[in-house]
């Protein structure tokens, strides 16, 4: 279990986290935000490469100021990975096993037990300066869940892949979701969708929305329409799709005021989403 | 933590023998040349003293410089630094390549210079300026936050100040001439060296663990 009491964290005048609370228990947690929200100065905090500026982090009850070892169970993959270009992948897992205190006799399992994880078993004696961006962020994936850590936090996870490697993530977190607290920060909402049992926005350095994915998607209740191309839009109003339909084409609009001649939609997670970041 | 080591050394991939080829190769050749030239085994000793002085100060800002990059400018540092930094294990590997280096020099200089008995002095002036000049670099590092930057900072002072003529070489740099060395300028002088090298290193250390806070 997670307690996020509090936490505050500023940078010179710019105050980043202005507040967060919050408990993270088993399952997976999916992390939207808009870019500069405050994301991964977060999660940053959260694997204590951030001293707060107030609030308490805690572990199991462990405050994290006071008890780094509760990083041992923590596996963390950040916004950038790619180290060690030219170790090979096994020696490079090997690496970060020992970091992570794994001891000796248990290495060899657990490197190439998260390695079949992420199905890279067949390229562990390869070295990492030989695989594409996608397999990179397989064996960021990799060290994250070395040593089977109980929580694992995952910024930006799948930015950058492309939609094979986005599925082979989803299969992965799927693969090892059991038993286990899960963080993925991201803007795609899409992947939260698919993957979150719990869904946390962000904005302004703030919570703005804790909850499941259909009370997320009912903050946009009667705010969706679709309507003509040539519709007058009220001024607050979004357009989010384009769509051919027979002979015309229809917008999909978020909106807070009536759409003249718009026909009500059911609302989705992306939705909602931006119905809290717009403020719709 | 020996296997973190000796990975450490391993990541740096084939830039790591650099320093072998330039003392293992390189300085004995220099070496041999000298005393070829000076046609004596005092005069090529004090020549293969100088010798060492100026590669050994000045390859050993190259292993850190290697071994820091990926915690400075890799993609990902961030992760290294939530292992690294926070859980006692820095010291350790950042001093293991000034360590790994002086085994080099000492096992290098032991068999050109101390074979006739009388040429300590000059393995241990020499293991200050190393000190010395990795220290420095590593401060540089934790202050600038690049490694390449003081690399050339580190490789140029050791450059221009073996370039000095004498006096102003000894006065104002941490090298001299391998004639003059002696017990009593290593007292005076290289112990000073010693230590500021010394403090470049704890306070380095002390920079780069605050990074990232």
């Amino acid at each position: 279990m997670i307690k996020l009491d509090g936490v505050k964290k500023s940078f010179g005048k710019k105050t980043v986290l202005k507040g967060i609370d919050g408990e993270l228990g088993e399952g997976v947690y999916g992390l939207l935000g808009p870019n500069g929200s405050g994301k991964t100065t977060l999660m940053r905090c959260m694997v204590g490469l951030y001293r707060l500026q107030g609030g308490v982090i805690a572990y199991d009850g462990l405050d994290l100021a006071k008890h780094s070892e509760v990083l041992n169970r923590v596996g963390y993959l950040p916004q950038k990975f790619g180290l060690f270009k030219e170790l090979k992948a096994y020696n490079m897992l090997e690496y970060f096993a020992t970091l992570k205190n794994i001891p000796k006799d248990r290495q060899r399992e657990a490197i190439e037990k998260s390695a079949e994880v992420v199905n890279l078993s067949d390229r562990l004696h390869d070295r990492v300066g030989s695989f594409s961006g996608g397999m990179i962020r397989r064996m960021g994936i990799a060290q994250a869940i070395l040593g089977d850590p109980q929580v694992i936090l995952l910024d930006e996870p799948t930015a950058g892949l492309d939609p094979e490697e986005r599925m082979r993530f989803k299969n992965i977190i799927s693969s090892i979701r059991r038993e286990k607290t899960i963080l993925i920060s991201t803007h795609i909402v899409e992947d939260v969708e698919a993957l979150c049992d719990h869904i946390l926005v962000m904005k302004e350095g703030l919570i703005a929305y804790s909850g499941r994915d259909s009370g997320l998607r009912e903050w946009a209740r009667d705010k969706v329409f679709w309507v003509c191309e040539n519709a007058n839009l009220p001024a607050a109003s979004y357009v989010e799709k384009r769509s051919e339909e027979g002979d015309g084409v229809r917008l999909r609009v978020l909106s807070s005021a009536p759409v003249e001649g718009g026909e009500p939609a059911e609302p989705t997670v992306e939705d909602g989403y931006m119905t809290i970041i717009k403020e719709v | 933590m020996g296997k973190l080591l000796y990975l450490r050394f391993r990541s740096m991939g084939k830039l790591y023998f650099v320093v072998p080829l330039a003392l293992w190769g390189l300085l004995p050749l220099l070496c041999w040349l000298s005393y070829q030239q000076v046609k004596g085994m005092a005069g090529g000793l004090v020549e293969a003293a100088g010798y060492l002085e100026q590669m050994g100060a000045l390859f050993a800002v190259w292993w850190p410089c290697l071994s820091l990059k990926e915690e400075v400018e890799g993609a990902g540092s961030e992760l290294l630094f939530v292992h690294m930094g926070q859980r006692g294990r820095r010291t350790a590997c950042d001093f293991s390549t000034l360590i790994w280096y002086l085994f080099h020099l000492w096992a290098l200089g032991g068999s050109l210079l101390v074979a006739d008995g009388g040429f300590l002095v000059h393995l241990v002036k020499t293991s200050a300026q190393i000190v010395f000049m990795w220290g420095l670099c590593y401060f540089l590092i934790a202050v600038l936050r690049s490694t390449s930057i003081p690399l050339m900072i580190s490789v140029g002072y050791g450059i221009a100040g073996q370039m000095l003529e004498e006096p102003a070489k000894s006065q104002w740099t941490i090298f001299g001439t391998a004639y003059q060395v002696n017990w009593e300028l290593v007292e005076h002088k290289y112990l000073w060296v010693l230590g500021i090298g010394a403090a470049f290193c704890a306070l380095g250390r002390l920079l780069i663990q605050r990074w990232r806070k």
